[in-house]
């Protein structure tokens, strides 16, 4: 079952009848002794039926369907079938249902579940993240004005925004190398510090030196913000970005376990179109969040919404959650 | 597909298919939906071998299985001596050649409908799911819709509002979207 889980590719080939012989042989050896891989053939093949159905596949992959799902009657006839089901029942009843299993989640409550993952090391993982995460939101907070604390507590269900000088290698644009990535937050260090996200490597106490010295020149200001995936309230979570920010420093959050090659989070505005890609490398950070840096000029205020896929050793791009949020800049 | 080439003069009686049910499970319920499974398996297998006539491919497999087992034969790997009797399956069907031909035909589009025939598919729909159990109708239908960006929110949500995990889910809803739509397909016989 995990296997299969592991390689959708190989199942969506094997549904194709791509596989080699040898494969497709020893597929169906698991197939036929093992239910919970049988189901999770089924469920993908209804599922990339929906997607033909609801148009909802690329080009390159609607044709293969095509030429190498739709060779049997059988077949057809089970399109045809979802080709109602969905149209029926997935779409004209969408409503009735749909609060029926809308549970607005606190904050806490998400702590919680991460605390319940069936992972132990990732729901150790997650869990320390989010305490350091909270550390540092209440250390930087405590410095901050009143007006800061309210708006850091409005928006504490799903992102934790907080700012601080840039280092000097901040990540800009150019800076970044195409297909790089950039360093995660380390999650044993100083909380004051930790869950900034920051690539600065130096003592703190250079930084305090240079705090104090009148004559250099002033950083740029980096605004960082934790994004989780968590959707229920049907809210959005604002962040409010000072104009004198330079960079935006995100920091998202899931629970993937499949080993993609690599993360790609695409930033894309109220009307869909994208804004800016970044893909990471994910070897080693299975479940490890993906940071975006990006100048704060390309997120004035409005509604964004950020997919995170997965992209595995075929090219294929799974998507894994998507993040919804406005900005507000003042 | 004519029958010259498969072994099918055996027919399936009542007392065998009421055997192969006993065989996949002790309730009458769950062994349903394990044979409408393992029907599936069968289809799939024939279907990326290019066989067009995979549905009778696959009865034909189920009836020598239900035979085997109304000699009175005790099969432990139910599946597994399914798949054996599959791959047999596959070499009789591939030497038959009107089938080898029109296999490797792949039509590219899915005809139309009529217009009566959907409108009896969406009344047996209706009725169809006019006799699943209220929850498992909000399961089915939350489970489905959506775009697929909205499906892996939702599918989510439905498993921790079901505390459930979501393999759990998925394996639910899929048999219930099995067993939905064959239940539109008996309908409409």
């Amino acid at each position: 079952m995990a296997q299969l889980d592991e390689n959708r590719e190989k199942a969506v080939r094997y549904l194709f009848g791509e596989l080699e012989a040898a494969e497709r042989d020893q597929l169906e050896d698991l197939i036929f002794s093992d239910d919970d891989t049988a189901l999770y053939l089924e469920a993908l093949e209804k599922d990339l039926i929906d997607e033909y159905v609801n148009e909802e596949m690329s080009e390159a992959l609607r044709h293969r369907f095509e030429q190498k799902y739709l060779v049997s009657e059988e077949r057809r006839e089970r399109v045809r079938m979802a080709r109602i089901v969905v149209e029926k029942l997935f779409k004209d009843r969408p409503v009735e249902t749909a609060t029926a299993v809308q549970v607005k989640r606190t904050f806490l409550e998400t702590i919680s579940d991460v605390l319940r993952l069936p992972v132990p090391a990732l729901a150790g993982g997650l869990a320390v993240l989010l305490l350091v995460i909270i550390g540092g939101w209440f250390l930087l907070s405590s410095s901050q004005d009143q007006s800061e604390m309210v708006q850091g507590n409005r928006n504490s269900e799903v992102p934790l925004p907080t700012q601080e000088p840039a280092p000097d290698n901040l990540p800009d644009e150019s800076k970044d190398e195409p297909g790089g990535e950039v360093q995660m937050p380390d999650t044993n260090a100083d909380p004051g510090r930790t869950g900034h996200g920051t690539n600065d490597h130096r003592p703190d106490n250079r930084k305090q030196e240079k705090a104090g010295d009148n004559t250099s020149v002033p950083e740029p200001r980096i605004f960082v913000a934790t994004l989780l995936p968590i959707t229920r309230s049907g809210e959005r979570p604002v962040l409010t970005i000072p104009d004198d920010m330079a960079y935006v420093r995100l920091s998202i959050v899931h629970d993937n376990l499949t080993p993609y090659v690599t993360y790609r989070a695409e930033l894309r505005d109220s009307a869909g179109e994208e804004i800016y890609v970044r893909e990471v490398r994910a070897q080693g950070r299975v479940s490890r969040p993906v940071m975006l840096n990006l100048p704060a000029s390309k997120l004035p205020s409005g509604a964004y919404e950020i997919v995170l896929s997965g992209v595995n050793e075929v090219n294929g791009v799974e998507p894994i959650k998507f993040y919804n949020f406005s900005v507000k800049r003042q | 597909m004519s029958d010259s080439g498969a072994k099918t003069k055996w027919q399936l009686t009542q007392t065998a298919f009421d055997r192969l049910l006993a065989a996949l499970a002790p309730e009458r319920e769950e062994a349903g939906e394990r044979y409408i499974l393992l029907r599936n398996n069968l289809l799939r297998f024939f279907e990326t071998r290019s066989i067009t006539a995979s549905g009778e491919a696959a009865d034909e497999v189920l009836n020598r299985l239900a035979r085997k087992l109304e000699s009175g034969a005790e099969l432990e790997a139910i599946g597994a001596y399914a798949l054996g009797i599959a791959r047999l399956v596959a070499l009789e069907f591939r030497r038959i050649p009107e089938e080898t031909a029109a296999g490797e035909m792949p039509e590219s589009a899915v005809p139309a409908e009529l217009p009566e025939e959907t409108e009896e598919r969406i009344e047996c729909l209706e009725k169809c799911l006019g006799e699943l159990p209220e929850e498992n109708r909000r399961i089915i239908v939350e489970y489905y819709k959506g775009s697929k960006r909205e499906k892996i929110d939702n599918r989510q949500m439905l498993a921790e509002s079901l505390r459930i995990p979501l393999t759990a889910l998925r394996n639910r809803a899929v048999r219930l979207r099995d067993k939905l739509e064959s239940c539109i397909r008996r309908c409409m016989r």
